[in-house]
């Protein structure tokens, strides 16, 4: 698998003269799953946006390989990057074989090949979800639908995958799986970047950590502070406690407790 | 302070609307001169009785149908208003140029834009004294009867109300002696025609097609070209009373009518349809077409004309054109004077 | 069930078109006979009496000249109509639009309604020529620079188009005398009645490629009717398919509406139908559409032209019947959307 990196450069994003980003700097490896952490209304959404190419860019620079994203067009970004919003629904009710098909839009011109099947098949194979490849869109679960759209991304075979928030919505089963699958993917040398709220999660599951706080990049210095209590309660303008689980670190919120 | 202000601010604007409410709700006595005789007195098929003390001198004609009653009836003189379509027409405002110097000129005011928009206030500025509108718009003869103006409401549905309204008018503006003159023409002319109509064998099936192309429109029986053709002899292929706007062509097949009759339209509209060439009507060229319409128009006694030059169509005679052109001079001429059937024919044929 | 449907739906066409060829408001002539004037264009029948051979060639102008074009007509149109009403409910991805949603109805019937009173181009052509320019203005009227909400945002502009275009017609029909509001009115009510071969050739064209157009792309319509956020998520940027398909809707359905007036709802709920029976698989609806929707635009034409010698307007009709038919399959299947 040919290594991608994702680089962005002094991107400032301004809304309606509100700064929603400022003075960006990040770099996102490849075969490496990493998480952008943050409160909402951070700016993770906002970054999300224009690392997908959904809003454009007013300053700085987005570079895929060192390609701008802006050059990239058709098959060319299909290949480079594949994004999954938040929670879809879909008006009619699709099978899921069709669904994941028209993830192969940008290179099968008007009409889907024996290949194009192929690799739809087998991206619901490498996401253990074959079994529902003849049902109707609208009637799967929340996690069931997220695995189909992954699956979808997975059939244009892109070297990026962006995720928006993958773990909303579903139940801790398919938390669990899909954080699994993300982090197996990463191994097979895909570049994984996840926008996530939830730190143990995080933690659990992938590798580099970044995280956004008002506009602006706060890093930490490796893995281990990361996790600190201190530098998440800054993170989060929240008082946090840690414990071990084994050799895992977990944190917690501090309950306050209320006083009489 | 301000509270009180504004509650002495209501009371006297309610004071005020409610004074304005009572005074319209009076009605308005306007002093009539009762002392004066009537000597002209009609009453319209509507009910409006209409009183004058002397024949009308200054008459707005919103229907213009009754404004060619009027110049046939010698009264045009009198006309002050006519409706606009006289204008904007372009044959009609040839025809009336001809028996009227003042509309060649434009010089006569016109008040309406069409037989169902009146403008009433251009209508009163003229100071008429006698308003001839379409019984349609109720609202109008109401509002001008409640001024005290003569309305009389026409209609000329039918050859029976355009006698009476042609009586009437006669009667409106002192020319019923030349009222009773046309009208004596009129039976005149319908006697003959169906003294013509018991030589012929058989009869003949007519097709009427609307005006302006649309042939595939077509009128039942209790219209206007349906008595043209009965008193032309001939009797009218569709057989329902309401008019037909949408007529399948394979209907138009089977009823193949002996003659197809058009209202300003070109025959070969129907001559060039590749789907009525097994019309026996198109096979034997009998497309006729009545224009200008001025000519002809069924809601004067005109559709006189329109039935005889029809009655000749029929007949099939060698002479036909001929004949027909002869009686189109003769009836026009006892309609507006020679000298303006002349100039009418003429009209008629440098349009060709 | 399905597959045998959808056989069904393609079987339809061809048998149903030559058994309009035969039937008729005529009175005097049945279906034996028209069948018998039809098998006379194949071999020549001789020892015919002159009166006979009146009476063929009649059956045969008839069949030629009056019902092929308007069989012919009617099927373009129904296809045209379903066909576009299905692209669109697919591109907006809302069950509710019909083929007019972008102003193309309120357009056209503006464009006939100036031809009509001022006779500046033929109806046809201007009826057409203003179609397209409501849509334009929609679309221009709709621009964004984020497209989140922009399907909101191309269905209210597309209303407020439809809403200029109408008070335009207003104005006309005000302007306009007795004799040609008259006109106005039959033609915005729909008439198929006045199909000739000229109508044909002039509507046949932009229709078929429209629906090739769109024939092609009906893979395309499953990833669009997706979403936008999940064609640009695959690498596809939507926006040039959807002008595409805005395009060809428009083309088919304003050469629809120039020959045949406005038909209501047709675009509306033959594509549910055809939902109902076949599943939402935009590659198997579309060509679906093309055949189901010029079949049955055919046979309420058929009804409509065969009841009464009084012919009423299609657009009456394909509400009269449209309307219990789609309630009953409302009641009947389930509804395929969330």
């Amino acid at each position: 698998m040919v290594m991608s990196t994702i680089s962005i450069q002094q991107v400032n994003f301004a809304y309606q003269k509100k700064t929603v980003l400022h003075d960006i700097q990040l770099e996102f490896q490849s075969n490496c799953f990493s998480v952008l952490l943050g409160r909402n209304g951070s700016g993770k959404s906002t970054l999300f946006n224009l690392m997908a190419g959904i809003y454009p860019l007013q300053s700085g620079q987005i570079l895929f390989d060192g390609q701008p994203l802006a050059k990239l067009k058709g098959k060319q970004r299909a290949v480079q990057l594949g994004f999954l919003a938040q929670s879809h629904r879909s008006i009619f009710n699709f099978k899921v074989l069709d669904v994941v098909l028209t993830g192969r839009a940008a290179f099968s011109g008007y009409a889907p090949s024996q290949i194009d099947r192929d690799q739809a098949y087998e991206a619901l194979r490498m996401l253990e979800i074959e079994h529902l490849q003849d049902r109707d869109y609208t009637t799967l679960s929340g996690g069931e639908r997220q695995l189909v759209m992954i699956a979808r991304i997975l059939t244009q075979n892109p070297k990026v995958i962006l995720l928006d928030e993958p773990t909303n919505h579903l139940d801790v089963y398919y938390q669990a799986f899909l954080m699994q699958k993300l982090h197996e993917l990463s191994r097979r040398g895909y570049t994984i970047v996840a926008i996530m709220h939830d730190p143990n999660l995080a933690f659990l599951y992938a590798d580099e950590f970044f995280f956004i706080k008002d506009s602006q990049i706060i890093r930490a210095q490796d893995k281990a502070q990361a996790a600190e209590a201190d530098f998440l309660a800054q993170v989060y303008d929240l008082p946090f406690q840690q414990a071990y689980v084994g050799t895992h670190k977990i944190v917690m919120p501090k309950r306050r407790e209320i006083s009489e | 302070m301000t509270a009180e202000f504004f509650g002495l601010f209501r009371c006297i604007f309610l004071l005020t609307f409610m004074g304005l409410v009572c005074a319209a709700c009076t009605p308005v006595h306007v002093p009539s001169d009762q002392a004066n005789t009537v000597q002209i007195d009609v009453t319209d098929r509507y009910g409006n009785r209409v009183q004058l003390q002397k024949p009308a001198q200054r008459i707005v004609c919103l229907f213009e149908a009754s404004a060619d009653d009027l110049y046939m009836l010698g009264a045009g003189s009198a006309l002050v208003g006519i409706p606009a379509k006289i204008y904007s027409a372009p044959d009609l405002y040839h025809a009336y140029s001809i028996l009227d110097r003042r509309i060649a000129q434009k010089q006569i005011a016109t008040p309406s834009n069409w037989e169902a928009s009146t403008n009433i206030e251009s209508v009163v500025a003229l100071q008429p004294d006698l308003v001839v509108v379409n019984a349609g718009q109720t609202d109008v003869i109401k509002v001008l009867q409640k001024m005290q103006i003569p309305v009389y409401a026409v209609m000329s549905e039918n050859l029976q109300q355009t006698r009476k309204e042609l009586h009437d008018l006669g009667a409106l503006t002192g020319r019923s002696e030349r009222a009773r003159q046309l009208l004596q023409f009129i039976d005149a002319e319908i006697a003959a025609m169906n003294a013509k109509k018991h030589n012929t064998t058989q009869q003949k099936t007519v097709y009427y097609g609307w005006s302006g192309g649309r042939i595939f429109s077509t009128s039942g029986i209790d219209s206007m070209p349906n008595t043209v053709m009965t008193l032309a002899g001939a009797r009218n292929v569709v057989t329902t009373s309401i008019d037909q706007p949408n007529v399948n062509p394979e209907k138009l097949l089977e009823w193949n009518p002996d003659v197809i009759l058009l209202w300003n339209s070109r025959p070969e509209q129907i001559y060039e349809r590749p789907e009525l060439k097994t019309l026996s009507a198109v096979q034997h060229r009998q497309v006729y077409n009545l224009r200008p319409t001025f000519l002809f128009n069924p809601h004067t006694p005109k559709i006189l004309l329109a039935a005889n030059q029809l009655q000749h169509w029929l007949s099939g005679s060698v002479d036909v054109h001929q004949d027909a052109a002869h009686d189109m001079q003769r009836i026009l001429s006892e309609f507006y004077g020679a000298t303006h059937a002349a100039q009418f024919i003429h009209m008629a044929q440098s349009k060709e | 069930m399905k597959s045998s449907v959808s056989v069904l739906i393609y079987l339809l066409p061809v048998p149903l078109i030559i058994f309009s060829l035969l039937i008729g408001p005529s009175e005097q002539f049945g279906l034996r006979d028209f069948s018998y004037a039809l098998y006379a264009f194949f071999s020549t029948p001789n020892h015919l009496s002159n009166i006979e051979l009146a009476r063929l060639e009649l059956m045969q102008n008839i069949i030629v000249n009056v019902r092929m074009p308007r069989v012919f007509l009617t099927f373009l149109v129904g296809a045209a109509l379903a066909s576009s009403g299905n692209t669109l409910q697919a591109l907006f991805r809302n069950p509710l639009v019909d083929s007019y949603v972008l102003g193309i109805s309120s357009g056209a019937a503006l464009g006939a309604a100036l031809a009509l009173l001022t006779g500046w181009l033929p109806v046809q052509v201007s009826a057409f020529l203003f179609g397209i320019l409501a849509v334009c203005m929609t679309y221009g009227f709709a621009q964004q620079r984020y497209e989140k909400s922009s399907v909101v945002v191309i269905l209210l502009s597309g209303m407020i188009v439809s809403g200029l275009f109408i008070a335009g017609l207003s104005i006309v029909q005000y302007l306009s005398d007795p004799y040609k509001l008259q006109a106005i009115v039959q033609w915005t009510m729909g008439n198929l009645h006045q199909a000739t071969w000229e109508k044909v050739e002039q509507a046949v064209l932009p229709i078929a490629l429209s629906l090739l157009g769109m024939y092609g792309m009906r893979w395309r319509l499953n990833l669009l009717a997706l979403g936008q956020l999940e064609a640009q998520a695959v690498g596809v940027d939507p926006r040039r398919d959807q002008f595409l398909l805005v395009l060809f809707v428009t083309l088919a359905t304003s050469s629809s509406v120039a020959v045949a007036g406005i038909i209501s709802l047709y675009g509306l709920f033959v594509p549910h139908v055809v939902r109902m029976l076949i599943g939402p698989d935009n590659a198997k609806t579309v060509p679906a559409n093309i055949f189901l929707g010029g079949s049955f635009l055919l046979i309420i034409d058929n009804l409509s032209r065969t009841f009464s010698t009084f012919e009423i307007p299609i657009g009456i009709f394909t509400m009269l019947l449209g309307a219990p038919l789609f309630l009953y399959l409302i009641r009947r299947y389930r509804m395929n959307w969330a």
